[in-house]
């Protein structure tokens, strides 16, 4: 078995070499980043005045919301495009390239069951591709634990990319390769083919499927009730992937709050704000804020539908379930397409 | 149930017993194409011979030899390997197999060595040291990589593997098509020399009658998708003779065809010995236009 492990590393190996690579510098990449975020130690300093009454953290807090904004933005896009990626740089030549290159004729020939060449090809990748995205996942779990200040919960699309979820979508793009590439015997259509399926289902058979079965768990809830009790968004617009048609507190649908009007008798009132600092902690902030609290401040003012942070492990485990139902269907309906293929 | 005894070319007394390969009545369409490859195709390759399947380009001589390997499904008819039908039992079948491609297809970023491994991997009882004993006489180093191999040494490398998976039965599906001569000889000699080693039944298919002339006991000449021609060699040879056309009543006469220099002569059933025996090439080419000359008249009668 380690034997046919290893040749199946040997021909595959651009594949396999660059994939390990992609991931092991997006594991490195987002430990440092985990760890330079982690460092900055924020977590109650930033919301919390020093001995001498004023808020000394405000750069490194500055410089961790730089590196949320930066460094951690770009490690988190990673995390949920490379598992896909390398899903489908593994799965697809697994049976396409053998065809290609009519290596098939000698592997079909001296097998005596197509369907254990498939399984020696399959098992190693698969091998390979779960211990990169475990680790992904680890590592990905690692970043927005480091990036967790204060009550807001990541919304649903961040918790998808990193633990389970990530493994999941990754051998599950494997999966849709594998059986793309058996079906085409050609690996660049292949590949495209399949990235255009787990694309699809990504973008838009995810939030359907969340939106089905998890429509009557959404809640409404204003903005500063929301992150003040943890309450994250559903993906990045919040009641964008849900039904917004029930009249919010004004009566229209999706619940909209008269923001320009309110700022137009604020201004009115106290001028225009000072220029904004992380804390506003300046004294022209302070004068400009307490002529704005003479302002009539509505509490409902930012009202959408989510679902509660708390309804996560459920999600996750939806899309579990799926990912791993589509790419093990995928993997299962390989053997017979492998089965009754012609070589070239 | 055995029969009475035939001669191999390898000198061998054989008794006859189940062919090792049978085609009965296999056709087969392509459907892409809507072309015919293999048409009413029958035929028996006796245990322990060699045997030129011949015919031009497109005759359905690789496609006869998937559907062994079961790489082809016939349309219609069917195949056995040693009484076994691929279709039912491709396990069965394919282990008593060893077969040669036409491309001869190896693993370009795999060594000599790797390719050897890789087929114990994937062939039970595959002997891995006599694999790495038969490259090692042909010289070719097993570090090597495939795709640095001349076409010569891949075919090699291709039989020695095929060789080495003791298989009963060797297919060869016109390995000698891209090899120089020389190649070509080597090539022929390791086959011969292990099928006498073993008793083998191979097959090899060829358009280039003179490749498998000195090696081959049966001949099979398949023209046009049909068996135009299934007998031993010596016997094909000592039963037909060439002459004049017009010489002889037109059932004796096979065909007639123009030999190399533009001559024209009749390929005649006959055992007439003043009259000069055919070469292989002249007794293939004679049935070669036989087939072509029926499939021409059938298409004006049905025109």
């Amino acid at each position: 078995m380690l034997r046919a492990a290893w040749l199946t590393f040997r021909m595959h190996r651009f594949e396999v070499v660059m994939s390990a690579l992609l991931m092991a510098v997006l594991a490195v990449s987002v430990l440092v980043v985990s760890s330079h975020l982690t460092d900055l130690d924020i977590l109650g300093t930033c919301w919390s005045e020093d001995e001498s009454g004023t808020y000394s953290r405000q750069p490194v807090c500055e410089r961790f919301w730089d590196i949320v904004g930066s460094e951690a933005g770009y490690a988190k896009a990673g995390l949920g495009l490379l598992a896909p990626i390398v899903g489908l740089i593994l799965g697809v030549p697994i049976v396409a390239r053998e065809v290609e290159l009519r290596t098939t004729s000698l592997a079909w020939s001296l097998a005596l069951r197509r369907g254990r060449w498939l399984l020696s090809r399959l098992l190693p990748m698969l091998v390979l591709a779960t211990v990169g995205f475990v680790i992904l996942g680890w590592a990905g779990a690692g970043l927005f634990k480091a990036m967790e200040v204060g009550p807001v919960s990541p919304s649903l699309s961040e918790v998808a990319s990193q633990g389970p979820t990530l493994v999941a979508r990754g051998l599950m793009a494997l999966g849709i390769g594998v059986l793309a590439g058996a079906v085409m015997g050609r690996t660049m259509p292949a590949f495209l083919i399949a990235a255009v399926a787990v694309i699809a289902w990504s973008f838009f058979g995810v939030p359907t499927v969340q939106q089905t079965m998890f429509a009557d768990r959404a809640v409404w809830t204003n903005d500063v009730n929301g992150y003040r009790d943890g309450i994250g968004p559903l993906g990045t617009v919040a009641g964008g992937e849900f039904d917004t048609s029930k009249p919010g507190v004004d009566g229209e649908p999706g619940a909209r709050f008269d923001y320009e009007g309110f700022n137009r008798q604020l201004v009115a009132l106290c001028g225009q704000p000072p220029e904004e600092t992380i804390y506003n902690d300046t004294p022209e902030w302070r004068s400009w804020q307490a002529c704005a609290e003479q302002m009539p401040y509505p509490e409902d003012m930012y009202w959408n539908k989510v679902v509660p942070a708390s309804t996560y492990p459920d999600f996750q485990l939806m899309e579990l379930a799926v990912d791993a139902g589509i790419g093990g269907a995928a993997l299962v309906l390989t053997f017979p397409v492998v089965a009754r293929r012609r070589p070239s | 149930m055995t029969e009475p005894a035939t001669v191999s070319a390898t000198g061998v007394q054989l008794p006859r017993t189940t062919p090792a390969l049978e085609a009965i009545g296999v056709s087969k369409r392509y459907r892409r194409t809507g072309s015919w490859a293999l048409l009413d195709a029958d035929l028996e390759v006796p245990e322990g011979t060699i045997t030129a399947l011949v015919g031009p380009n497109g005759a359905g001589k690789s496609t006869l030899i998937r559907t062994w390997v079961g790489f082809e499904r016939p349309s219609r008819g069917r195949v056995l390997v040693a009484g076994i039908d691929p279709q039912e039992d491709r396990a069965g079948a394919v282990a008593r197999i060893g077969y040669v491609s036409q491309s001869t297809a190896l693993y370009r970023g795999l060594t000599v060595a790797e390719h050897i491994r890789l087929a114990g991997t994937l062939r039970p009882g595959f002997d891995d040291q006599a694999a790495q004993g038969r490259i090692k006489e042909l010289a070719i180093p097993l570090s090597q990589k495939a795709g640095s191999l001349s076409g010569g040494q891949a075919a090699q490398v291709a039989l020695c593997i095929a060789l080495s998976t003791g298989a009963p039965i060797l297919l060869l599906d016109e390995p000698l098509a891209a090899l120089d001569p020389l190649a070509r000889h080597e090539f022929l000699n390791l086959l011969v020399a292990a099928v006498r080693e073993r008793g083998a039944t191979a097959l090899l298919s060829s358009h280039i009658v003179s490749d498998v002339e000195a090696v081959c006991d049966q001949l099979v000449v398949l023209a046009l998708g049909r068996v135009a021609l299934q007998s031993p060699i010596r016997e094909a040879i000592a039963e037909h003779r060439l002459g004049p056309i017009g010489s002889v009543a037109e059932e004796q006469t096979v065909a007639t065809f123009a030999r190399p220099g533009g001559e024209p002569i009749a390929l005649i059933r006959s055992s007439d010995a003043s009259l000069p025996p055919p070469s292989l090439e002249e007794l293939v080419m004679g049935y070669l236009a036989a087939a072509r000359s029926s499939a021409a008249s059938s298409d004006r009668r049905a025109a």
